[in-house]
């Protein structure tokens, strides 16, 4: 049967304690009592999901740390990026503030056409809320961004923003998802980050 | 370009061949050494490296079972608009955590071993690769290049000879992990063969011209740490419990490690070695594992470590691994640590917490190097005696990690707990870890941290720059059978002696089947001589084989050295499984 296997890199922004690391840590262990193939532990984690096509993508997921005394470091994690979930927690507005930062930087900085997701987590906490759906669903728009809001502790919507990013990533990146600033994207773009996915396994791996 | 005469000269690209993936002007000269012949090269035309050599991960066979195997899909209803779609599970091997102790290899999976591939050259399939590799750490070792040109050639050179290696005998039928073992090994064997030429401390060492700042950048990063002395948990928002100290010690060690060995893979698992015991602090502090814990710590325990040459060692690795090998999680922890040295390099008061500026600036004043700084932590590098010093491998520690249902925490918590029950005298950091990590859970009283406080302040000044003599990385059992009769000669070293002792062997590499000529002019052997390498490996094999039983013995008192021994075979050495084993087996010290 032929496969095609799609490696992309996920970096995972925003502050502290908005849930990033359980949010990942959720979508990576629901599926699967074991996630053996982090090594070191959980700072970098990996994920494959199949879609309806039987195309196969891989994430490896690069979790960064949200404290503002590291921010200066983030571009040594989203350089090469091929995709970004900015999360921030619905129960804190200025959590939100800094995801629009993050994203504002992304647009500046990352590689224009890497894909951007606005994820407000922690609707768990409903009776909490302080960031409403339109608002930021609203902003992700203007901005050209996916957005969705999930609870990494009920588990829900975590996969779905995953396999979103999953289903727009291969190749064909639709216009909406290269947002404004980066203006000129070089086509082909997007292939150079395909083409530098690691070899994998097998002879058939990979037939790029 | 500053070509000169020289790079022309024919014996300067021996292993050229007309088909070598190289455009640089440094390789246009053709010729080959008289001696070569053309090989068959007809059932391996148009192998590509991407075929050959897979990318299983950065420590093929040891620990990480990357390779990709999709488990097929369940059938999902092919309605394009359904939301989710079935993810599906991937992987792999079923090898298992748990605390058994299954020795780790599963059957797909081939340990690297170097010591198989240094076999492997010296048959006589393997006669045409060894001739191609002879003749270009000869001519590289001939004249000197520029940083740039130096990775092009090696990476050249390697990305040729992976071809070479599928077309020859020897690895022709190899399975694609198998070749990727290799591959590994021959990356390995040429910078631990070209380690003085191309790691910039022992550029300089041995009177080379540097052509980098690297040592300066090393210098400042030094003098930087030097300043931040003080600089405790709480500076970082790091928590502390009372088994931390333990882990802190072990993970600078791991880090200072990166000094020892030579090749770019086995620096790169000195730093995911350092990495992977912060996770284990991380458990053991019941903190959400991800970015946010982690930094902080990496942060923290570079500032204890202050490992000599960091930023060189970063460069080398950046350098000279291939490019392949430093994408996912070698790359993610090799950023990470990077970021940490970019965070030390421009901190102040405002990047900690719990500090005034005006307490910061004090107490960075107080810590301002003297004018004679203490010396460097001694490196246990080459160029102190044998050149095969460090050319052994590093390992991936096996560090008790999260398997199946276990939670890391728990995980973690059991290793200790049980270790723990049984340990009355701890001697040593193994010891130390679990009897801190211990009182943590019990609430014990006893503090192994007031001695450690006491023997801080003992040494107040050198207790930075000490360089621990290490837990050496677990050994390996030598498996192929003894075709030397000088193996079984070398003598025993205690782990104290380790470092006059190699230093003053210089007379090891002398060897009665030394093939090929001192080519390197550093009269430090010739850089094939595959024999004195095992030797010498084989040797560092054997210190750290009986620093391990050490450790082993002052943990289980009664437990004979023999055992202890066979322990150690049985789980391939490694320091964390061999004492679960012990316990499981009842033994108490």
């Amino acid at each position: 049967m032929s496969r095609t296997q799609h490696q992309f890199k996920l970096v995972l922004l925003g502050e502290s304690a908005v849930g990033k690391s359980s949010l990942v840590l959720r979508f990576v262990k629901d599926q699967f009592d074991d996630y053996r193939e982090s090594t070191i532990g959980a700072a970098f984690l990996t994920q494959t999901v199949t879609l309806d096509d039987n195309t196969v993508v891989k994430f490896e997921i690069w979790d960064t740390a949200g404290q503002e005394r590291y921010k200066a470091r983030a571009p040594m994690y989203y350089r090469n990026a091929n995709c970004a979930v900015v999360v921030y927690d619905i129960t804190q507005t200025a959590s939100l503030e800094k995801a629009k930062t993050w994203i504002r930087e992304l647009q500046r900085q990352a590689d224009p056409s890497i894909i951007i997701a606005l994820c407000g987590n922690k609707t768990d906490l409903e009776a909490r809320r302080q960031v409403t759906k339109e608002e930021a669903q609203k902003y992700a728009e203007e901005e050209g961004l996916m957005w969705s809001e999930t609870s990494a502790k009920s588990g829900e919507g975590v996969a779905d923003i995953f396999i979103s990013i999953a289903r727009k990533l291969p190749k064909n990146v639709p216009p909406t998802a290269s947002r404004g600033a980066g203006g000129a994207t070089p086509t082909g773009r997007a292939r150079v980050d395909l083409n530098k996915q690691t070899p994998t396994a097998g002879p058939d791996a990979c037939n790029c | 370009m500053s070509t000169d005469d020289s790079l022309l000269n024919p014996a300067l690209n021996p292993w050229e061949k007309q088909d070598a993936p190289i455009d640089s002007p440094l390789f246009k000269a053709s010729k080959i050494l008289p001696s070569e012949t053309d090989l068959p090269t007809d059932v391996w035309k148009g192998v590509t490296m991407k075929d050959t050599v897979p990318s299983p991960g950065i420590v093929p066979g040891i620990e990480i079972p990357e390779q990709d195997s999709v488990v097929a899909s369940s059938s999902s209803p092919a309605s394009p608009s359904k939301i989710n779609p079935p993810i599906n599970t991937r992987l792999t091997t079923p090898t298992s955590r748990s605390p058994s102790i299954a020795p780790h290899p599963t059957a797909d999976e081939v340990p690297f071993d170097f010591q198989t591939f240094l076999d492997q050259m010296k048959t006589k399939g393997a006669e045409p690769v060894a001739r191609y590799l002879r003749s270009f750490l000869t001519n590289f070792a001939r004249r000197s290049f520029s940083v740039n040109d130096q990775i092009k050639l090696i990476h050249d050179f390697l990305d040729f000879i992976f071809i070479r290696m599928r077309e020859s005998d020897v690895w022709k039928n190899a399975s694609p992990q198998e070749f990727d073992n290799a591959s590994e090994a021959m990356e390995k064997l040429v910078m631990n063969r070209l380690y003085d030429y191309t790691f910039t401390p022992e550029i300089d060492r041995s009177n080379r011209l540097v052509n980098t700042d690297d040592l300066e950048r090393d210098h400042v990063l030094q003098q930087r740490i030097m300043l931040f002395g003080w600089v405790r948990e709480q500076h970082l928002d790091i928590p502390v419990s009372e088994g931390s100290p333990g882990f802190i010690s072990f993970a600078q060690q791991e880090l200072r490690k990166i000094n020892h060995y030579k090749a770019p893979r086995d620096k790169m698992i000195c730093v995911l070695n350092c990495c992977k015991v912060i996770f284990g602090l991380i458990r053991h502090l019941h903190k959400q594992e991800g970015a946010d814990a982690f930094v902080p710590i990496l942060i923290f325990i570079v500032l204890k470590a202050n490992p000599a040459h960091l930023l060189s060692n970063i460069e080398y690795i950046n350098r000279f691994r291939r490019p392949e090998k430093l994408q996912s999680e070698a790359g993610y922890y090799l950023s990470s640590l990077m970021g940490a040295v970019s965070f030390i390099e421009t901190m102040d008061h405002s990047s900690l917490s719990n500090i005034s500026q005006e307490e910061f600036e004090r107490r960075a004043i107080l810590h301002l190097p003297a004018s004679t700084a203490p010396s460097p932590p001694p490196s246990l590098t080459a160029g102190n005696g044998s050149s095969y010093v460090g050319d052994e491998s590093a390992r991936l520690l096996k560090f008790p990690s999260p398997s199946g249902d276990t939670s890391f925490a728990e995980d973690t918590r059991r290793f200790f707990q049980r270790t723990g029950e049984t340990i009355s005298k701890p001697m040593n950091l193994i010891g130390k870890i679990f009897t801190n990590a211990l009182d943590g859970f019990e609430d014990s009283s006893q503090p192994s941290n007031q001695q450690d406080e006491r023997r801080r302040q003992e040494s107040p000044a050198s207790a930075e720059y000490v360089y621990a003599a290490p837990i050496p990385t677990p050994y390996q059992p030598r498996i192929r059978p003894p075709p030397s009769s000088s193996r079984r000669d070398t003598p025993r070293l205690a782990s104290p002696a380790f470092l006059q002792a190699t230093r003053g062997s210089a007379g090891l590499t002398a060897s009665p089947g030394t093939r090929t000529p001192d080519v390197g002019g550093s009269g430090r052997g010739s850089p094939m001589d595959f024999s004195a390498m095992q030797r010498e490996i084989d040797r560092a094999h054997e210190v750290a084989a009986s620093a391990a039983r050490e450790t082993l013995l002052s943990i289980f008192p009664g437990v004979e050295s023999e055992v202890a021994d066979l322990v150690l075979e049985a789980t391939n050495g490694d320091l964390g499984l061999s004492i679960e084993k012990l316990l499981e087996m009842g033994i108490s010290s």
